[in-house]
């Protein structure tokens, strides 16, 4: 009897009061959030009003990166060796994004506030695990770089501070192809909320091999109030997004 | 009154009065904490029993062992109807070989994410509880009384649209709008639920270590009664965090001549 009942309380269990305490600490950001690039877009087309022009000039990581000497040559060779096809990428059809593109991407997301983890789920099946209990990066024979890299953080109040390395080298954003980082890239993010339906990124990206000095961005997100669910945004397969002769296009409204 | 007592008091009068003045200033965030305050703390790592993957990313044993223990690739207990259909299918078994010895599957549909080897970790807050796998798939479970979209906003997914709610510990997963085209699991190519498919999910923590799913399928159109499936999990220990598998774009199994092969490091 004894026993029984010393397994059944381990099962019956609800989150301990340590964790509960942890968790009443923690901000509420619960909820859907965009970027605040996303947000002009036109709903039904799926396009900036001002087209490709207007959206390249809200985008902050396309901008030119502070390249040393070194990678700042590099990086106009490949700007002046690039086919024209290749600088406009208009047959470009991206179902992911790599970190830091997928924060100034057109995807939303869901923040899931945990005590030991910060969870950033995207739409298009890619989640951010930003480990905040005190554990380290894994160590060099243990890591290896991905497309999302490895974060943890810590809070410093209500401001989510995260640190990202082990990134696999991508380019930057996907309309900057040629705008690539070194595999010491180093990112600093500090995140947190102006009110109820902001959020505001500050990222910082520093880079010993490639940069001349950190290059400092700061990303905004807001709210989705439209929508009461994450909905699964299934890129590579849709009867809406045919790619026609390299080039996605939009099927005629049914 | 002792200086210790006192001393227990005003901590205790302090705690009270932040927790007021926090519960005033955000009523929200103060039943936030108490509906935590009653979830099961599911965090760590989970995998299906069926797949104790070692080093070189195949289960023990050979391919027959591995379906003896699938569940999901059994024959489903079909009316006549169905089960005349799912008979012819099965005859095809040249067309069946070739898709046992080509598929790669990077994400599964539900309900076979269920039973599929990927990791996951179990998020449980007072909204929803979040199934998040290691190949970036997640099932959201909604726990806050929304029910399933209406029908004019609803539309089929490989995952379906899954509300929930909690019978003290466990955790009854109800989801519908599952896109009916695909099987119900990989290996299973002949095994299909029309769109009209009904899931209950009763998902609990037997022990420290093992969590099980009781799952049973009902279907008007394809089942001439309900199928009762258990699957079970285990906490991965040797993990202390998720790693994305990259099914598409690693070094390690590329596609040869159709079929997924393991290099040498």
């Amino acid at each position: 009897m004894g026993l029984l009942l010393a397994v059944s309380t381990a099962v019956g269990e609800t989150n301990s009061r340590s964790r509960v305490r942890a968790f009443a600490a923690l901000p509420d950001w619960s909820g859907i959030w965009e970027s605040t690039t996303r947000a002009q877009h036109n709903l039904l087309s799926g396009r900036h009003p001002k087209g490709e022009a207007g959206l390249r000039s809200m985008l902050q990581l396309v901008g030119h990166p502070p390249y040393n000497a070194e990678w700042e040559a590099r990086y106009q060779q490949a700007l002046q060796n690039a086919p024209p096809s290749a600088r406009t990428a208009s047959a470009r059809k991206t179902c992911s994004r790599a970190f830091p593109a997928i924060m100034e991407s057109p995807f939303i997301f869901q923040l899931v506030v945990l005590p030991e983890e910060t969870l950033m789920v995207f739409e298009t099946q890619q989640i951010r695990h930003i480990y905040t209990d005190g554990r380290p990066h894994p160590r060099d024979e243990d890591i290896w770089p991905t497309r999302l890299g490895d974060s943890t953080g810590r809070w410093e109040g209500e401001t989510l501070v995260v640190d990202t390395i082990a990134l696999m080298r991508e380019p930057i954003d996907p309309r900057a192809p040629f705008a690539t980082l070194s595999e010491r890239a180093h990112f600093t993010e500090r995140l947190r909320r102006l009110d109820s339906d902001r959020l505001d990124d500050e990222l910082v990206i520093e880079d010993p091999v490639a940069l001349a000095h950190p290059w400092r961005v700061t990303l905004h997100f807001h709210r989705v109030t439209g929508l009461d669910r994450l909905i699964v945004y299934d890129c590579a397969e849709n009867d809406r997004n045919p790619v026609i002769d390299g080039k996605i296009s939009i099927a005629p409204t049914p | 009154m002792s200086t210790f007592r006192r001393i227990k008091l005003v901590l205790a009068t302090a705690t009270l009065a932040a927790w007021c003045v926090s519960a005033l200033a955000d009523p929200h965030a103060a039943s936030r904490v108490r509906a935590f305050a009653k979830l099961p703390d599911w965090s760590g790592i989970w995998q299906s029993t069926v797949w104790p993957l070692g080093i070189s990313g195949r289960p023990p044993g050979n391919e027959a062992q591995l379906r003896s223990t699938l569940q999901l690739i059994r024959r489903p207990p079909y009316n006549a109807e169905w089960a005349a259909k799912y008979d012819e299918a099965m005859k095809d078994t040249a067309a069946l070989q070739v898709r046992n010895a080509t598929f790669k599957v990077c994400t599964r549909s539900f309900p076979a994410l269920m039973e599929a080897p990927w990791m996951f970790q179990v998020a449980v807050l007072p909204e929803e509880t979040l199934f998040i796998f290691e190949n970036g798939q997640v099932r959201h479970v909604y726990t806050d009384n929304r029910k399933h979209p209406g029908e004019n906003d609803i539309w089929p997914t490989p995952l379906g649209d899954s509300v929930g709610h909690w019978e003290g510990q466990t955790l009854v997963v109800d989801t519908i709008a599952r896109t009916a085209s695909e099987p119900l699991a990989p290996r299973a190519w002949a095994s299909m639920l029309s769109d009209r498919a009904h899931f209950i999910e009763r998902v609990s923590q037997v022990d420290p270590n093992h969590l099980r799913d009781e799952l049973t399928i009902d279907d008007p159109v394809s089942l001439s009664t309900s199928w009762h499936i258990t699957l079970e999990y285990t906490r991965v220990r040797e993990l202390n965090r998720i790693i994305p598998a990259d099914c598409n774009e690693n070094e390690r199994n590329p596609v040869v001549e159709g079929k997924m092969i393991i290099t040498n490091p």
